[in-house]
């Protein structure tokens, strides 16, 4: 494996905990409550944000390797 | 000096400036009390607020900074601005919404109403002398890269850009930050993309750039751990987590800024906005001329003993025109600007809040507060002035400045952290912690071995004992010695041979004595700051990491050994050969000719002291917490009961199920009447009762709310379409008589 995955996995797997543990905290708390729409709707939009950064620091390592 | 520009380019400078000056100075009529001197009276869209951030977290040295290590790493220069979206959440429904409903001023502020008020006086302290030493240092790194792209004296461009700022600043307060910022964002995203536009066609188009990009150079991440002043862990760790945390929650103007908005959940949009699309274009327009010139570098249109340093300043002047170049130049202090005036009314804020307010006159009129304000804005300007001397004529009060900024930051961080997802956690514990955790970093700084058990952990080495830096690619060759010692001590930097050729070497044992038949290549080098470094590296088989090697110089075409001192006019048939032997293998018979060479360390791994820091300032709040008493009534300051802080905020039980907007026209009541008076129907459209806060604004949306007020709703009528409000309103929320108007429920 190049070396370029290791560093996106770390960036990710690691990066993801730390994002994970930061929603799963608020939610647990309230803070974000899942039970207004507003609340719900920047939920998601957290989660497909760090989805979406993947997506796109993935397709970048692939070209920058293969292309 | 080398002087560019043309008058053409003089000229659009001098338009630029005063444009500005005019800008920010027309502002001053929207601040009329300290919460629009401060916070721009908490009332902009969130469109506006995004927009302005863009010219604030680009400084004017971020240009030349970034076009460096553009130049240098490639695309993994956009990392620290890509990096941000991980600690996200717990700003977006943490920090944010307790500093919003908890009408929370100043960081320091945070610490009296969570914690006690001599950890108060400490974070004040701790973040007027880093505010204040940045504006000095901005104004010297602004001068600095005036003089080198201008040849203008620094002590001329400085003052006259610090009395730009100061009077808009002074007289527009954050409003005049907001709509100057915007306007200067808009000039630097322009910038950037006649660079880039004019970059990339220069070289040939957008294929012919990626195809002169190696594999490193066009990967998103640095090297996983080398080389140590620019590698993947410590930026991830010290950039990614504690300078993405310590950016969001403890940089005044940042959540000055964000106490602007219209509402918490503008501020999410700003947020939001800013991190998945602004600032992937800003890491884009700030780097773009280091990708260029490394591709340039690669086609051969400019020379490879270019410096890394100048290398905005070359290509910026090769591949625009004059007009264009002035242009690059406006937007370098544009984005000076835009980081000068935030950390002015930043530092007002808290010479205010923390200090003139907390210690010298307790109560006065809001008029009294506000001139004040405006005097410390002043003052703020002279001090920063004041510092520009003193650190040009000393870098080591430069290094103090970054040492003090690495030592204050994480104790107030992980204060804050903590103060807001642990209810436990003690006054005492947040005062002690910040000492110690601050003392024990300082420490590091002057004896940093202290830090090497966290290098460690990643796989880092002190330097001390890594004579030469290995690094392995794919799944096990070890790469070359990768810039971790001076190449000028090979090749004879002082025979000036730093010029535009480049080296390669290999394995001796690999070399048929033939260099145009020989593969593979290793690696090249090219001069950065006159010295020749690596810059593209290929796997070499059989090294070992922390083994010592000696290096042996031979001139391919004769085969004759040549120690450390190179011809400039060699050919590209008699490109040397560096071989690396084992040097306790070493021949006999070459031994004498064998020049051994000591190594540098390998560099100082910047980012992990922060971590360090955030590990023992955390560890001592932990321990001291579970021996002190924690406080009471602190419900709305913590993550869990921000409901408290809704409830607190509006002054009643908050109602947060939201409605539409509704558009309406203005009746302007005889009596001094506090609340507006809407329709029923009107009312549930926006599914709002009497009692709740709403936002009333001019309906035209391109205002970005300049021309808005707060303001609780009260009885209802039967009037639908109409807005009944008194005159008093109409005047703070800077309403022009017969203008439509839109109102949203808050809260």
């Amino acid at each position: 494996m190049h070396n370029g995955w290791l560093t996106y996995l770390y960036q990710f797997i690691v990066g993801g905990l730390f994002f994970a543990a930061g929603t799963i905290y608020v939610v647990v708390t309230k803070s974000a409550n899942l039970k207004l729409a507003e609340d719900r709707k920047w939920v998601i939009a957290l989660v497909a944000g760090f989805f979406g950064f993947a997506i796109v620091f993935g397709v970048w390592t692939y070209l920058a390797i293969h292309s | 000096m080398n002087v560019m520009g043309t008058p053409i380019d003089y000229a659009i400078l001098v338009v630029y400036f005063a444009g500005i000056l005019g800008f920010g100075a027309y502002f001053a009529r929207f601040t009329k009390s300290t919460q629009d001197f401060f916070f721009g009276g908490q009332r902009f869209s969130w469109w506006l607020i995004a927009a302005s951030l863009v010219a604030t977290g680009i400084g004017s040295y971020s240009f030349l900074k970034y076009a460096q290590t553009g130049f240098t790493a490639g695309l993994s220069s956009t990392m620290t601005y890509l990096n941000d979206w991980f600690m996200i959440p717990l700003f977006m429904f943490g920090w944010l919404p307790i500093i919003y409903f908890s009408r929370i001023k100043s960081v320091p502020e945070y610490f009296q109403r969570r914690f006690d008020r001599r950890t108060r006086l400490v974070a004040t302290i701790f973040t007027l002398v880093y505010l204040v030493g940045y504006i000095g240092l901005n104004f010297y790194l602004m001068g600095l890269a005036l003089r080198s792209m201008l040849g203008i004296n620094m002590w001329i461009t400085i003052p006259v850009v610090a009395v730009i700022s100061a009077i808009y600043v002074t007289t527009g307060g954050q409003t005049a930050v907001i709509f100057t910022d915007l306007i200067q964002g808009l000039f630097l995203y322009i910038a950037g993309a006649i660079l880039l536009i004019y970059g990339l066609s220069h070289i040939g188009g957008f294929s012919e750039w990626w195809a002169n990009l190696d594999v490193a150079h066009r990967l998103p991440f640095p090297g996983f751990n080398r080389p140590a002043e620019f590698e993947f862990t410590g930026l991830f760790w010290g950039e990614g987590i504690v300078g993405t945390l310590a950016f969001t929650f403890i940089n005044q103007g940042f959540i000055m800024r964000y106490l602007a908005v219209k509402s918490v959940n503008e501020g999410r949009k700003t947020l939001t906005f800013n991190t998945l699309l602004l600032m992937p274009i800003s890491a884009v327009v700030v780097g773009c001329i280091g990708w260029v010139a490394a591709s340039m570098i690669t086609s051969g249109s400019i020379n490879t003993g270019v410096n890394a340093k100048d290398i905005f300043m070359i290509v910026s002047n090769v591949v625009t025109k004059p007009g264009i170049f002035g242009f690059v130049i406006a937007a370098l202090t544009a984005a000076l600007m835009s980081t000068i005036d935030t950390l002015i009314n930043a530092v007002a804020a808290i010479g205010i809040f923390d200090i003139y307010k907390n210690y010298i006159k307790k109560e006065a009129p809001d008029k009294h507060y506000l001139k004040a304000g405006r005097y410390v804005s002043v003052l703020a300007t002279l001090v920063g002035l004041a510092l520009v001397p003193i650190f040009a004529q000393s870098r080591s009060i430069l290094q103090a400045h970054y040492a003090f900024v690495a030592m204050v930051t994480p104790p107030m961080l992980v204060a804050i952290m903590l103060g807001i997802i642990w209810k436990r956690f003690t006054p005492k514990a947040a005062f002690w912690g910040m000492i110690i955790g601050g003392a024990l970093i300082l420490l590091s700084v002057i004896f940093p071995q202290i830090i090497i058990p966290i290098a460690r952990t990643h796989g880092l080495t002190d330097g001390s004992e890594a004579n030469i830096v290995f690094e392995a690619v794919d799944s096990g060759p070890i790469m070359g010695p990768r810039a971790a010692y001076n190449w000028g001590e090979i090749f004879g930097a002082d025979e000036g041979i730093a010029s535009d050729y480049l080296v390669e070497y290999q394995l001796k044992d690999d070399f048929d004595g033939d260099y145009n038949n020989s593969s593979p290549v290793y690696t090249r080098f090219d001069t950065i700051n006159e010295i020749p470094v690596q810059r593209f590296c290929a796997p070499l088989e059989g090294l070992k990491p922390r083994d010592s090697y000696a290096f042996q110089v031979i001139n391919t075409s004769t085969g004759e050994k040549i120690n450390a001192v190179l011809d400039k006019g060699l050919g590209e048939d008699e490109l040397p050969v560096i071989e690396l032997v084992d040097a306790n293998t070493l021949p006999a018979d070459v031994e004498g000719d064998v020049k051994k060479f000591g190594f540098k360390t390998a560099g100082d791994y910047k980012y992990f002291r922060s971590v360090f820091g955030l590990i023992v300032t955390m560890i001592a709040c932990i321990v001291i917490t579970f021996f002190t008493k924690p406080k009471k009534d602190i419900d709305g300051l913590t993550v869990g009961t921000i409901f408290a802080a809704k409830t607190k905020f509006k002054g009643g039980t908050p109602h947060e199920e939201m409605g539409a907007k509704v558009h309406c026209k203005l009746d302007i009541l005889a009596s001094d009447d506090e609340l507006v008076h809407l329709s029923k129907a009107d009312m549930e459209k926006m599914k709002a009762v009497p009692g709740d806060l709403l936002y009333v604004a001019d309906a035209r949306g391109w205002l970005g709310g300049l021309r808005s007020i707060h303001i609780k709703a009260g009885e209802m009528h039967d009037d639908e379409g109409m807005i009944r409000i008194s005159k008093k309103a109409i005047e703070d929320g800077n309403f022009l008589d017969g203008r439509p108007v839109k109102v949203e429920k808050i809260i």
